[in-house]
């Protein structure tokens, strides 16, 4: 099945999984790890809460493809129903801190560069202490951070899942990055 | 097979879980725009009531209230239909944000835009004397609005400052007497000499604001006369001289 969906777009398999669940399938393997990932690094959830949460999401996602409109990448509208099924459950029962260390190398050099943390704050910090800037961020600076340094959406695929305007995404951007440096400078991380 | 796509899949059939039907997810958009089209309507409506009152208002009259300008501005401002333009404005932009694409604009944006629609609407509303209509309306059939809103007519019920406002029930133009009954069924026995033969046109059946003043418990001498309501609905407001006067009946004595 899997190589059937492998030169399909996206928005060909949400087509093709109103018609066939096998596909839809398909669909779910692409981002079930960014997904699981994003829910990490956003919401600090224990692996167990993230998995509740991205299932439910995924039959969310299903119940709703007939919502699913063409003009948006459905990645967008995927990261947009797995933040509001995370926000929902983060309402219901406060979540159980995780202790997963949710950073690649790779990852951890690319956030620092892209905040110009070379600039501000001796290099020698560990991704650890990195990680734990990005959990004492307010929630919605947290997200966006995220999401465009880590999972590199544009402004505009920010905008569709956080559901704000761009200029606000750039504006969250900003002082998304500020309060990061700060609290860097402030702790001595 | 990856865990959660696959424990998704499965559970997806297990439950017969199917996708919503397309009407549904459409009929909610519509639903949004189209509270959104009410909320500006209704937005629209009240702030045309706001320019009537604002436009009806006698302006002149302050200085009989021994009241400032300023204050008789304050006294005379609809503050209901201005909380009324308030409150629909920001469930219009409420309904706005929820329609699909709706967050996608800035809120300042949907905020001007929605101004905009409200005193465009509001402007033709108030033009063709919806914003009268209503009031008028509301004012006879619900004596608590009158309470509420009706600080611009309630000024005409204030006779020991020298101003009247009521149904002319009858005229005798010979003797220059009316008879004239106020919102509280209250008679007033008012002398028209002092218009100059001006009231050549009044009929009784007539509402009028008299300015002039108070010179015993049910009697009153008038220096000026306004009209209290216009002929047709549709006919631009202003200050008619007496002659312009509609005569829906003829004078009891002449």
């Amino acid at each position: 099945m899997l190589q059937k969906c492998e030169n399909r777009t996206d928005e060909e398999l949400v087509s093709l999984s109103l018609k066939d669940q096998e596909f839809f399938y398909c669909l779910l393997s692409r981002f079930e790890d960014k997904l699981l990932r994003y829910l990490f690094r956003t919401f600090s959830f224990s692996r167990e809460d993230a998995e509740d949460v991205l299932q439910e999401s995924f039959l969310k996602i299903y119940k709703n493809l007939n919502e699913f409109d063409y003009s948006f990448k459905f990645s967008s509208w995927a990261y947009r129903i797995v933040h509001n099924e995370a926000v929902s459950f983060l309402r219901k029962a406060k979540s159980k801190s995780g202790q997963n260390s949710y950073l690649s190398d790779e990852e951890f050099e690319k956030i620092s560069s892209d905040i110009n943390l070379e600039k501000e704050v001796d290099r020698k910090y560990s991704k650890e202490k990195i990680e734990s800037v990005l959990k004492n961020l307010e929630e919605k600076y947290r997200e966006v951070l995220v999401l465009k340094f880590l999972e590199d959406k544009s402004y505009e695929e920010i905008s569709d899942i956080v559901k704000k305007p761009v200029g606000t995404v750039a504006t969250l951007i900003n002082r998304a990055k500020k309060q990061f440096k700060k609290i860097i400078e402030e702790n001595h991380v | 097979m990856s865990d959660i796509a696959k424990k998704a899949l499965e559970q997806i059939k297990e439950e017969k879980i199917s996708p919503e039907p397309k009407w549904k997810f459409l009929l909610k958009n519509w639903v949004y725009w189209g509270a959104f089209g009410l909320t500006i309507f209704l937005g629209s409506l009240s702030f045309s009531v706001v320019l009537f009152v604002m436009r009806e208002s006698d302006w002149d009259i302050f200085p009989r209230l021994n009241q400032s300008f300023l204050g008789f501005a304050l006294f005379i401002l609809p503050r209901f239909w201005l909380v009324a333009v308030f409150l629909f404005l920001l469930l219009a932009i409420l309904n706005f944000r929820h329609t699909k694409h709706g967050y996608r604009l800035s809120p300042s944006l949907i905020v001007g835009l929605s101004i905009i629609a409200s005193v465009f609407i509001g402007g033709l509303l108030s033009y063709a004397n919806v914003g009268k209509y209503l009031d008028d309306a509301l004012f006879e059939k619900y004596p608590l609005y009158g309470e509420v809103a009706g600080s611009h007519r309630n000024v005409w019920e204030n006779p020991e400052k020298g101003l009247l406002g009521g149904m002319i029930v009858s005229l005798d133009l010979e003797k220059n007497k009316a008879s004239v009954m106020d919102r509280s069924r209250r008679l007033w026995e008012v002398d028209l000499e002092g218009l100059e033969g001006n009231a050549e046109g009044l009929s009784v059946n007539f509402p009028a604001r008299f300015i002039g003043n108070q010179t015993g418990p049910s009697s009153f001498s008038a220096e000026e006369i306004r009209p209290g309501k216009i002929g047709s609905p549709f006919a631009p407001i202003k200050l008619m001289h007496p002659s312009d006067f509609p005569k829906p009946f003829p004078p009891l004595k002449k």
